[in-house]
């Protein structure tokens, strides 16, 4: 959580810009890669990202910290996003270019860049929300907590659904080298 | 595949950046968008119109009780409620309500009686208070005095009346 983030919060939510701003430098990246990872093209992913923090800008005034953290509630909106996506344009999951995304995105070493294609090839051909929890709780360090809101279900829930994740992964990641 | 490495593996997709050239083209795009949420309200004065309005609300809703009170509701009420009552016996309703109109002229009356009779006493006790009771008067006694005849304790006025009553 960035510090004094409540602060900027209410910085925003009363027009301040540069306060926006700031929150959109922190919480970019994490969106941005939370996206990408849902939907393995980069130009989707820059526009999806760019869509949900135009649409928080947007509707800031709407977030109420009593509710959930403002994380939470970025995660909730990128996620919206990223399901009307595949709603409206009809969007087949493709794992075709997850290589060339590797490539593109950031340099690797051979065995690095094999690693990473399994891993995002497993989490495309999990369930939505099995993609959600797993990229939330263990590439962007989400509490369970945090990940409940995010998602819109319990607690309980979300360690459910992680571990349904976890298994069904591996499964799909062994079964792949093998 | 063990779980420890899997997850380190899923920790290492961190690495994932978005390009600084989108990041900066996509910032300024968002920032310069007009924002739809109550321009008007800011731009006008800082919050004041807001205050103003709510302090015109508060008090145009403060006013609209007291005329409510003040104006019988309870009484307009009062009169539905019984109309509407399936129970209530509208008859007796209203003589109990000619009787208690009644009980209030009466105390009226007497009230009315009280304040007659306190001021009657008053003037008489004022008159008294400055020439003394007529009874009490010296002079009145000498003349009623002069009439009575205390050597001759007959009076001839009453022999005559009893002769008359015997013939």
């Amino acid at each position: 959580m960035l510090e004094d983030e409540q602060k900027l919060v209410k910085q925003a939510q009363d027009g301040g810009v540069e306060a926006f701003g700031l929150l959109y430098d922190h919480y970019l990246p994490r969106i941005y890669r939370f996206v990408l990872l849902k939907v393995s093209h980069r130009e989707d992913a820059e526009d999806l990202s760019h869509q949900a923090f135009l649409k928080a800008w947007e509707n800031i005034e709407q977030y109420d910290f009593r509710g959930y953290s403002f994380g939470s509630w970025l995660y909730r909106i990128a996620r919206n996003v990223t399901i009307d996506y595949y709603r409206s344009a009809k969007t087949e999951v493709s794992t075709d270019n997850i290589a060339d995304l590797i490539e593109e995105t950031v340099r690797l070493d051979l065995d690095l860049k094999m690693e990473w294609e399994e891993l995002m090839t497993g989490i495309k051909q999990l369930k939505e929300v099995e993609q959600d929890v797993l990229i939330m709780r263990f590439v962007e360090d989400l509490s369970i907590k945090e990940t409940a809101e995010s998602i819109e279900k319990s607690e309980g829930a979300v360690k459910l659904i992680q571990h349904r994740a976890i298994n069904n992964l591996k499964k799909i990641v062994v079964k792949k080298k093998k | 595949m063990r779980e420890t490495e899997l997850l380190k593996n899923l920790r290492s997709l961190k690495a994932i950046e978005p390009s600084n050239d989108y990041a900066m083209r996509s910032k300024m795009a968002i920032l310069n968008y007009p924002r739809k949420v109550a321009v008007g309200l800011e731009i006008a004065g800082q919050g004041v119109v807001v205050q103003s309005f709510n302090l015109g609300l508060s008090m145009l809703l403060t006013a609209a009780v007291l005329i409510i009170i003040l104006g019988g509701t309870a009484t307009i009420l009062r009169s539905v409620l019984i109309n509407n009552l399936p129970g209530a016996d509208t008859g007796s309703l209203v003589s109990e309500a000619d009787n208690i109109t009644k009980d209030i002229d009466i105390k009226l009356n007497e009230a009315e009686y009280y304040a007659l009779a306190a001021k009657e006493t008053s003037v008489a006790l004022r008159e008294a208070s400055l020439n003394g009771p007529a009874h009490a008067n010296p002079l009145l006694i000498e003349r009623e005095a002069e009439s009575l005849n205390f050597d001759s304790p007959t009076n001839n006025k009453i022999d005559d009346l009893l002769n008359k009553a015997s013939q």
